[in-house]
């Protein structure tokens, strides 16, 4: 983890790990987790086999309305995934290669430090933009138009890729900034067109980073509470809003957690394929 | 002169992401001087009534409150229990690592609605609901990767060896520790502080399953009144709560500074 | 902590100050079982006011020794005795040694003034009085003027000096320096090395010196202790190591010679033997490790004061002992000449830094002559069964 602690001489480190002899350092944070995570967690499992029993809970959330929801929400999420892409891509190569270093830096910064923008605020921003008498509905309207574009898929669609975007930037940023610009130059040297050398050489190197931003990205995604119950409305629902209204509303918990169970798998079965998928061997 | 082009157009293209990363949420501003209770946009006009209103309004009011109060409890918590745990286990290159640390990756992969309905289903059972320990708890969980993995890489840049130098100088080890690692490893506990303090403001969909019905967090309050009422405090809410973060994330730089200026003026 | 009952212990032992100041005794270090011992049962005991280095290359174990005796490591066995009283359990921080390393380890957030401080507040020493020893121990090192400076801003040879400064102002009776030179470049080096002298002069505390450079340690030290796998390979003055090893490997590790084979014929008295040397083609009367006997196969060591190429017809008379070599390779060192020889009688090959005259060309014979006097003699190298590693 550590790179200085890796370079003491061996010998050195005894005292140390005596120091650090005190259990109790771990005690909060372990308990934290158990208490707090762990446990949840398992909860989560242990109710989703209950009450009707497990075969009846997981059928139900297959089928019925909540599976129209599940699949509605995986095609959503899938759209996010591709609208934030086709944002991401071209920003993270102007800030990885094309911008100043510091100009770069300034603006993934930036991008970072969007994430701080609360979630319901944008919602209900969102809302204020693309509902009715919002932003765009008013200009339409003088225009003899009427788009209202929230609640629903569409506005479902915006508001979670703008949300979306900067965690798809991320990690494509970091692919892009470990790509040596010199291999460029290499395939040039070897008679490459410009175009080639970037479908060739550039795309497949940083091909893991775009894995990574999808997989993060379709997960998030598939998993959202908030956004879409602001600016989705009763027909436009996700996955996770159905979850909410089970457990809250009708309190059907054990029917909400077979839900929840369905949707982690979905969301650890997706990042791993997406991983696998676009993880190339020459990096290992 | 044609990389010029493209590099001018690139930024160009970049500045546009940015503008659409931030520029949305901008709109709650003049949203929150509207004169109309309703939601249109451009307003007609406008005024200072609802926030008037809003500073009038114990139930706004109390939810900000309650919000501070649960993100600096969950942030100092987080905190704590990431440096404990930071410390020790970059001490220590054991088996605890190895368990410690994909856990405190987990509640970043698993969606926050399961963990939701999982601290739900526990607070239902030991009547927790609306118990503003439990939601202090539960958000200080969803910090501790984020001050965890600061204050590890704030520990990275400091030579161990420093520790044992304090040591061999006649300091105990809890001396050493706090004479020499911790003032070096301020700005690293400050953005621990700082993120995890953030991130509990903004939580909605564990605060929303927990808080209880009678003691919203001000996100959780926003998020009722848009989905049932759509109450013109709202956007009065969203604006302070983009000020509150806005100024934390400044206090954060500024302490930071002062740190960093603090060691350099003293070249003398 | 472990070490806290053991402490509690052991201070009801009288602190006697007739005793040695360290007494090392059958100390054990051993990283994994299956291992070699790091440190071998090494007894060692270092008097008030003594220079005491320890000398190696990497893996000697001269550095966990080091650490052992800081405090930073725990023996496996043997114990560590300090004026009687053994302070084997003894935290690192309750022993008052000053400890200097190879990287400094100013603290960067400190002054070079409290950086000189913190032993003193870690102490609870009294304000002015820190204040007043603080400035003593800078102007000992020379940086009276550096005390509100930051670290970062100083040089490496300055850094180095505030951490004596540091390791000392609390007045240890015993200082442990580990490689405190090695990150300094030459020249910078051998000033340090004067500047060292100074300090232990002036103090008068005793030091215990790692260090893996020879020149070093003789330049410095009252006694050397040379280590090779975790034990004494032979420990003594820096003269008696030099000019008197008792083992090829010390003969070896302290600096360049030449080694001629031979043979005892006869034993004069302990410690002188006659010995026929067939390089050199007659029996010469040199002096040697006692143990040698009648028989036993030798090496003789000619260091550079025992060997020079022969230039007056009086030097290269037949009948002072010489070796009739043909030079393979010489390269000018300074005073002294590196030559790559070959001896014509018999053959052997061996390398000789002597003093000379006028550079002999390669190619060339020369005679050598050689100074019995000069000369050591060791057992062969053959008669070892560990390879050399210098």
């Amino acid at each position: 983890m550590s790179l200085a602690a890796q370079r003491v001489q061996p010998s050195w480190l005894e005292t140390l790990r005596r120091a650090s002899r005190r259990h109790w350092a771990l005690l909060p944070l372990s308990l934290l987790l158990l208490v707090v995570f762990i446990l949840p967690v398992l909860a989560v499992l242990l109710k989703s086999l209950e009450d009707a029993g497990p075969a009846a809970n997981y059928t139900a959330a297959v089928t019925g309305v909540s599976g129209i929801i599940l699949r509605q929400s995986v095609v959503v999420s899938a759209m996010v995934t591709v609208v934030s892409l086709v944002i991401a891509l071209p920003f993270a190569h102007v800030v990885g290669r094309l911008a100043p270093r510091r100009l770069g830096a300034i603006m993934i910064t930036a991008v970072v430090a969007s994430l701080f923008v609360s979630i319901v605020v944008r919602g209900y921003a969102w809302l204020a933009i693309l509902g009715r008498e919002g932003l765009i509905d008013t200009v339409a309207s003088q225009a003899g138009l009427d788009i209202v574009l929230a609640p629903g898929r569409v506005g479902v669609i915006i508001g979670m890729s703008q949300y979306s975007v900067p965690l798809m930037i991320l990690p494509i940023y970091s692919a892009i900034v470990r790509y040596d610009p010199r291999l460029d130059l290499a395939a040039a040297s070897l008679g490459a067109s410009s175009l080639r050398t970037m479908l060739r050489v550039y795309l497949p190197l940083i091909l893991p980073g775009v894995g990574a931003g999808c997989a993060t990205v379709f997960t998030v995604t598939m998993g959202y509470y908030v956004l879409p119950s602001i600016l989705g409305g009763p027909e436009n629902m996700m996955i996770g809003t159905i979850i909410a209204q089970k457990a809250q509303r009708t309190l059907e918990i054990s029917s909400a957690s077979a839900i929840s169970v369905i949707l982690l798998v979905i969301s650890l079965v997706s990042f791993i394929v997406i991983f696998r998928a676009t993880r190339n061997d020459i990096n290992g | 002169m044609a990389k010029r082009v493209r590099q001018a157009l690139g930024v160009t293209y970049g500045w546009l992401v940015l503008l659409l990363l931030y520029v949305p949420a901008l709109v709650v501003i003049p949203l929150a001087l509207s004169t109309s209770p309703f939601l249109v946009f451009p307003p007609p006009d406008y005024s200072l009534e609802w926030f008037s209103q809003f500073v009038a309004d114990p139930t706004w009011v109390n939810a900000l409150i309650r919000s501070v109060q649960v993100a600096a409890a969950a942030a100092i918590l987080a905190t704590l229990a990431g440096l404990a745990g930071a410390y020790y286990i970059t001490r220590r290159k054991g088996w605890q690592s190895g368990v410690i640390e994909p856990l405190m990756v987990m509640p970043l992969v698993i969606p926050s609605i399961v963990f939701a309905l999982g601290v739900y289903t526990l607070a239902l059972q030991f009547g927790l609901v609306g118990n503003m320990a439990a939601l202090i708890l539960t958000h200080a969980v969803l910090g501790l990767p984020f001050a965890y993995i600061n204050i590890t890489v704030g520990l990275s840049t400091i030579d161990p060896r420093l520790e044992l130098a304090a040591i061999s100088l006649g300091a105990g080890p809890m001396r050493a520790f706090t004479l020499i690692i911790l003032p070096l490893l301020l700005p690293a506990l400050f953005a621990a502080l700082t993120l995890s303090f953030v991130l509990s403001l903004d939580e909605t969909v564990v605060a929303l399953f927990i808080s209880g019905d009678r003691t919203p967090t001000l996100p959780v309050k926003m998020f009722s009144s848009i989905t049932y009422d759509l109450s013109p405090l709202v956007p009065v809410a969203a604006t302070v709560l983009l000020l509150l973060t806005v100024m934390s994330v400044l206090t954060f730089v500024v302490l930071r500074i002062m740190v960093s200026r603090l060691l350099r003026l003293r070249q003398g | 902590m472990s070490g806290a009952t053991v402490s509690s212990n052991t201070s009801r032992q009288e602190v006697r100050s007739d005793r040695p100041l360290l007494e090392l005794i059958e100390l054990t270090r051993r990283y994994q079982v299956k291992d070699e011992p790091a440190v071998d049962r090494l007894d060692l005991v270092v008097d008030q006011g003594e220079f005491v280095t320890l000398l190696g290359s990497s893996g000697s174990g001269k550095s966990t020794t080091l650490m052992m005796v800081a405090g930073f490591e725990t023996p496996d066995n043997g114990r560590i005795v300090m004026r009687g009283r053994d302070i084997t359990g003894v935290s690192a921080h309750r022993r008052n040694l000053g400890v200097v390393f190879q990287s400094y380890l100013l603290f960067p957030h400190l002054s070079v003034a409290e950086n000189v401080a913190f032993p003193l507040k870690a102490r609870g020493v009294a304000k002015v009085e820190v204040k007043r020893r603080v400035a003593e121990a800078l102007e000992m090192v020379r940086l009276g003027e550096f005390g509100n400076r930051m670290p970062r801003h100083l040089s490496g040879g300055q850094q180095q000096r505030v951490a004596v400064a540091r390791a000392t102002v609390s007045r240890p009776e015993l200082l442990l320096m580990d490689e405190p030179l090695g990150s300094l470049d030459e020249r910078l080096r051998r000033d340090l090395q004067e500047e060292i002298r100074r300090f232990h002069r002036e103090l008068g505390t005793a030091v215990l010196y790692v260090t893996h450079d020879q020149v070093e340690a003789m330049s410095l030290s009252d006694r050397i202790v040379l280590l090779r796998s975790g034990r004494i390979e032979q420990a003594g003055p820096p003269d008696e190591l030099f000019e008197r090893p008792l083992s090829p490997f010390v003969a070896r590790f302290m600096g360049d010679a030449a080694f001629l084979a031979g043979k005892v014929v006869a034993v004069e008295r302990p410690g002188l033997f006659r010995v026929d040397v067939p390089a050199v083609g007659e029996v010469l009367t040199v002096q040697g490790v006692t143990t040698l006997s009648t028989g036993d196969a030798v090496d003789m060591m000619l260091r550079s004061n025992a060997v020079r190429v022969a230039q007056t017809e009086a030097e290269g008379k037949p009948s002072r002992p010489h070796v009739t070599i043909r030079v393979r390779d010489v390269t000018y060192v300074g005073e002294d000449i590196r030559l790559t020889a070959v001896a014509v009688v018999t053959g052997e090959t061996f390398q000789a830094v002597c003093a000379t005259h006028e550079m002999p060309s390669v190619g060339s014979e020369q005679r050598l002559a050689v100074d019995q006097q000069h000369c050591w003699l060791i057992p062969a190298v053959e008669s070892l069964d560990a390879p050399l590693a210098t």
